[in-house]
């Protein structure tokens, strides 16, 4: 199971920055998501989940807000706001440069 | 994020904290439940699929524990819970909060009370402007370094010197002032114009001396101390330029000094320009004098510069200057006498153990507490407290004790050194030592208070939080006796509190006992009826023999007259004050050796109201009148010192007689030795040589004298009838600072009392502290074994069998303790052997018997729970639990 701290730092917020950025979810919609997306090479817990979700939100980077499932079930839905935009092309473009950056390595070596 | 949003942050959540706690409970359950609905939708049973959630991720109180942890200011809401906690924890035992909060409150507040003295008189500078500019000069006699000065020599050095700014010389004395009310004597330094620049020392209202205010002709001036000032004159600030009647005569106030000064802790209450006469003596030395360097000076090249002056002055009269130098000290660096300074040391090295001995206990309780806690903390951690959050939270618990103790020690401190000064007489410490609990001695408490919390906290919750929780729960938090490691550490910390209390024991019973001696030694005179003043003369700056002798006479024949008085005399110094002059002599029949002894010129009446007992010859009477022979009597150390085989009465000495004003020499005479008697003991109880020679007042009249009466009844009446004597012949003349002999003696000898009382004091304390820790830890370990002994009970062991046990247990580390402290301080105490006197650091009588009263007292502190454990019904003990 991927646990958070095989996760570089920071890297947790930048998946949950990419996902909300489609739309708002609950935390276990976002949980799904990167699930999905990363065909089950992340699987984020509640344990690191919401830790996460509530130090974006105290950046200012999501806000979250009560909203009701079909079934009727309230959930607080996250969802990314102008400045989470803004940190997530910063992230996104950092990230970038360390990736091209250790790829470098990698390469050169092989 | 910036701090103001933080901080914003902090207040909206400290606000809506208990909203936000909801909302949290809330969303994670719902995080929970959305992922258990969809596996019953899988078909999973309710129940499985709780479990499975559970089995999967964290509990939900696991996961709201971390995002608490990851909030803003999360460290400062850990803080608030903790303390809240440990107010809640330390209220639920108040018999171990109350025994905590007061061992360190003792601790803490002995030091804050040391150390407000050690900061005043030590540490804290004085206020001088560049104080190690200034510096202190002596005449340097051939045997000794440091002598007080003679006046044509300090004339000669103030207009020879180039290293100076500013040089003063002083000299005390006192004046009557009348004012509206009964006349009190003021004390007056007579000073040299320039002596407020040397320590740099402006006037708050007015001003200092002028250049020249203290050659002869110029008006007389006078600058008061703000104290004065305030207590006679009612802070009057019209003082200023009016004039006041001194000793008859008008001074006018050019000035007030600065409030809360170096001057207002001074002896002196005025100063008054020293105005020398046109040739002033070389040969009787009384001044003492100050300068300040120049800028960029150092006091080696003003040394050599004085020792050039002092070299060139020796020239010019050999005769009673040959081999005389001068010395030169920083001023700052001898204020404080080191007698002084190693007491204050060795108290503050004291406190600073008792306050040891007391963490120690505290860590051994504290540990002994984590124990019985253990399944409360196993608990904390297995609901996902970390072990650095579990440390935390056990010394938030500590350092809130440690605060509380240092809440009510700063008011133990407080009392403690306000006591402390009450046992000090007047003006004890030097001026330049500022003794409050300020803001230093309070920033020295808080230091200590977050030491303390972390040196009795830390230990023990390191030690809780390592214990394997699965084991405490199971446990139950009963197997109370704990790991050999632990019971160890429990034997380590009690050896050592034994040893230390030991060593201050060593330390304050050697003080005690050296004290007790000194108190006992004979004084040579009968102190109990007698009481003492000092009469200052109004004539005393320019003293006619006749009128001063007549003036005297008269006050004597007036004293002697009234109602309970047995005896009256006057004396050049009271007794236990020193003799009043030392003087060098030669004996007439030896000519080659110059000598020296103390100088005492006294009435008759002397004798017999000291009750001196004689041992030769007979002393002196109405017959050594100012035209008789000159004769004087010498005492006991005079004869062991100088005469020790030839017969003394009879021999010469040669000496000069003393100038009336005591500012000078007179003529050289040969003085017949006519009786001895036994030491007075004049310098003090702890001067085992004394040597001294007294003269009549009638054949040498001087004036800074002395009145001594004995007298029956109460000491207080005897110096109300002394005083009304005396008013009757003159209204204005000031009897100061009458005291019994007693109190005398009792002031003479506060140096010595001050470190055994305190010591004393601090050693019992940390003894008590050791026997309490040695109880504690013995009741928690008889308490914990409850089951053991009952079933050694049960298997025939007697409550002899159990006792021992017990004991044996408690006594073996405090007998280590008392091994371990016998050795330390027969390694510490020779650093007090100059505090003590006529006894050995060694003393034995005084090591065994601290010995013997740690030990019975530690025993007697392992008895209680021993009997408790001896007690223990098998039937009961077994069935517990």
């Amino acid at each position: 199971m991927g646990k958070p701290a095989d996760l570089l730092q920071g890297t947790l917020d930048l998946l949950i920055l990419r996902t909300l950025e489609l739309r708002p979810l609950h935390g276990v919609g976002v949980a799904d998501r990167i699930e999905q997306v990363t065909r089950g090479v992340f699987l984020v817990g509640p344990g690191s989940l919401f830790p996460a979700l509530h130090r974006l939100e105290e950046k200012g980077w999501i806000a979250g807000e009560w909203g009701q499932l079909e079934n009727g079930r309230r959930a607080r839905f996250y969802a990314i706001t102008r400045s989470g935009r803004a940190q997530l092309t910063k992230e996104k473009r950092n990230w970038e440069k360390v990736y091209t950056a250790v790829n470098q390595v990698l390469t050169g070596e092989g | 994020m910036g701090p103001v949003s933080r901080i914003t942050h902090l207040l909206r959540r400290f606000r809506h904290r208990h909203r936000i706690e909801h909302e949290l409970d809330e969303e994670v359950e719902s995080y929970f439940e959305i992922l258990i609905e969809r596996a019953v939708a899988r078909g999973l049973s309710r129940e499985e699929a709780q479990r499975a959630a559970r089995v999967q991720f964290e509990g939900a109180e696991q996961v709201k524990y971390r995002v608490r942890e990851a909030r803003v200011g999360a460290s400062f809401d850990t803080t608030l819970q903790d303390l809240r906690y440990a107010w809640r924890s330390l209220r639920k035992s108040p018999g171990f909060t109350f025994f905590a909060v007061l061992t360190i409150a003792l601790g803490l507040g002995a030091n804050a009370a040391m150390f407000s003295l050690v900061d005043g008189v030590l540490l804290k500078s004085a206020s001088y402007p560049q104080p190690e500019r200034i510096v202190q000069l002596w005449e340097k006699p051939p045997q000794y370094s440091r002598n007080v000065i003679a006046a044509a020599n300090y004339l000669d050095w103030a207009r020879q010197s180039q290293s100076f700014d500013a040089i003063a010389a002083e000299t005390g004395g006192s004046l009557s002032y009348a004012g509206n009310s009964e006349p009190r004597s003021l004390r007056v330094g007579f000073v040299s114009a320039p002596y407020f620049q040397v320590f740099g020392v402006q006037a708050a209202l007015g001003r200092t001396f002028a250049s020249g205010e203290d050659q002869p002709g110029s008006p007389k001036v006078a600058v008061v101390s703000h104290r004065l000032w305030m207590d006679v004159f009612g802070g009057d600030r019209e003082l200023v330029g009016r004039s006041i009647l001194l000793n008859g005569e008008p001074y006018t106030v050019v000035g007030v000094l600065p409030a809360a000064s170096e001057f207002d802790r001074r002896w002196n209450d005025l100063w008054i320009p020293l105005v020398f006469p046109p040739n002033p003596a070389r040969d009787y030395h009384y001044l003492t004098a100050v300068a300040r360097l120049k800028r960029g000076v150092t006091v080696e090249q003003a040394q050599a510069e004085m020792s050039a002056i002092a070299a060139h002055i020796a020239e010019l009269y050999p005769a009673i200057k040959k081999g005389w130098g001068a010395t030169v000290d920083r001023y700052v660096d001898h204020v404080v006498g080191t007698q002084t300074r190693l007491s204050l040391m060795v108290l503050m090295w004291a406190v600073v153990a008792v306050l040891l001995i007391g963490c120690a206990n505290l860590a051994n309780l504290l540990m002994a507490r984590a124990t019985l806690r253990g399944r409360e903390i196993a608990l904390r951690m297995a609901l996902g407290a970390g072990r650095l959050r579990v440390i935390r939270m056990l010394l938030t618990e500590s350092l809130l004790l440690s605060a509380l103790g240092a809440a009510a020690g700063i008011a133990l401190g407080f009392g403690l050194l306000r006591w402390i000064q009450t046992l000090l007489p007047p003006f004890y410490f030097p001026p330049e030592a500022n003794i409050e609990m300020d803001g230093r001695v309070l920033a020295y408490l808080a230091a200590a208070t977050i030491l303390t919390g972390i040196a009795f906290g830390l230990a023990p919750a390191i030690q809780a939080s390592r214990r394997d929780a699965a084991q405490s729960i199971k446990e139950g938090g009963r197997a109370v006796s704990g790991g050999r490691e632990r019971r160890y550490a429990r034997h380590i910390f009690v050896t050592a509190q034994v040893a230390v209390a030991f060593i201050l024991l060593a330390g304050g019973g050697l003080l005690m006992r050296s004290f007790q001696r000194l108190m006992t030694v004979n004084l040579g005179f009968q102190s109990e009826g007698l009481v003492g003043a000092w009469l200052p003369l109004e004539m005393e700056r320019n003293p006619e023999p006749n009128k001063l002798t007549a003036y005297v006479n008269q006050l004597l024949d007036e004293v002697r007259a009234a109602p309970g008085i047995q005896d009256a005399a006057l004396a050049s110094a009271l007794p236990l004050t020193g003799w009043g002059d030392g003087m060098p002599f030669r004996m007439a029949d030896h000519q080659d050796k110059m000598l020296g002894s103390g100088f005492k010129i006294v009435t008759p009446g002397y004798f017999p109201a000291l009750r001196l007992r004689l041992l030769a010859g007979r002393v002196l009477d109405q017959r050594d009148a100012a035209g008789a022979p000159p004769v004087v009597v010498v005492n006991e150390s005079f004869v062991k010192a100088y005469s020790p085989n030839e017969k003394v009465l009879g021999r010469r000495i040669l000496v000069e007689k003393i100038a009336p004003s005591r500012r000078g020499l007179g003529p050289m005479t040969a003085w017949e030795i006519v009786g001895v008697v036994a030491d007075e003991k004049a310098n003090g109880l702890d001067e085992p040589n004394d040597t001294g020679v007294y003269a009549s007042f009638a054949q040498d009249p001087v004036v800074g004298l002395g009145l001594v009466a004995r007298g029956s009844g109460d000491a207080g009446a005897l110096i109300k009838t002394i005083q009304r004597a005396i008013w009757r012949v003159n209204k204005s003349q000031v009897l100061d600072n009458p005291l019994t002999m007693d109190q005398i003696k009792a002031e003479s000898v506060t140096l010595r009392k001050l470190p055994a009382v305190l010591l004393g004091g601090f050693a019992l304390l940390a003894m008590l502290l050791a026997c309490a820790g040695i109880y504690g830890v013995l009741s928690f370990v008889t308490a914990g074994r409850t089951q053991e002994l009952g079933i050694r009970t049960a298997l025939g062991a007697s409550r002899r069998d159990l006792i021992l046990m017990v004991v044996s247990g408690g006594s073996i580390p405090a007998l280590a303790g008392v091994v371990l402290g016998f050795g330390g301080a027969i390694g510490l105490t020779r650093f007090i052997r100059s505090m003590l006197f006529a006894t050995n650091p060694l003393d034995g009588m005084t090591l065994g018997g601290v010995a013997a009263m740690l030990l019975t007292v530690s025993l007697a502190a392992c008895l209680a729970p021993a009997w408790r454990a001896a007690r223990v019904d098998p039937v009961s003990a077994l069935r517990q639990e």
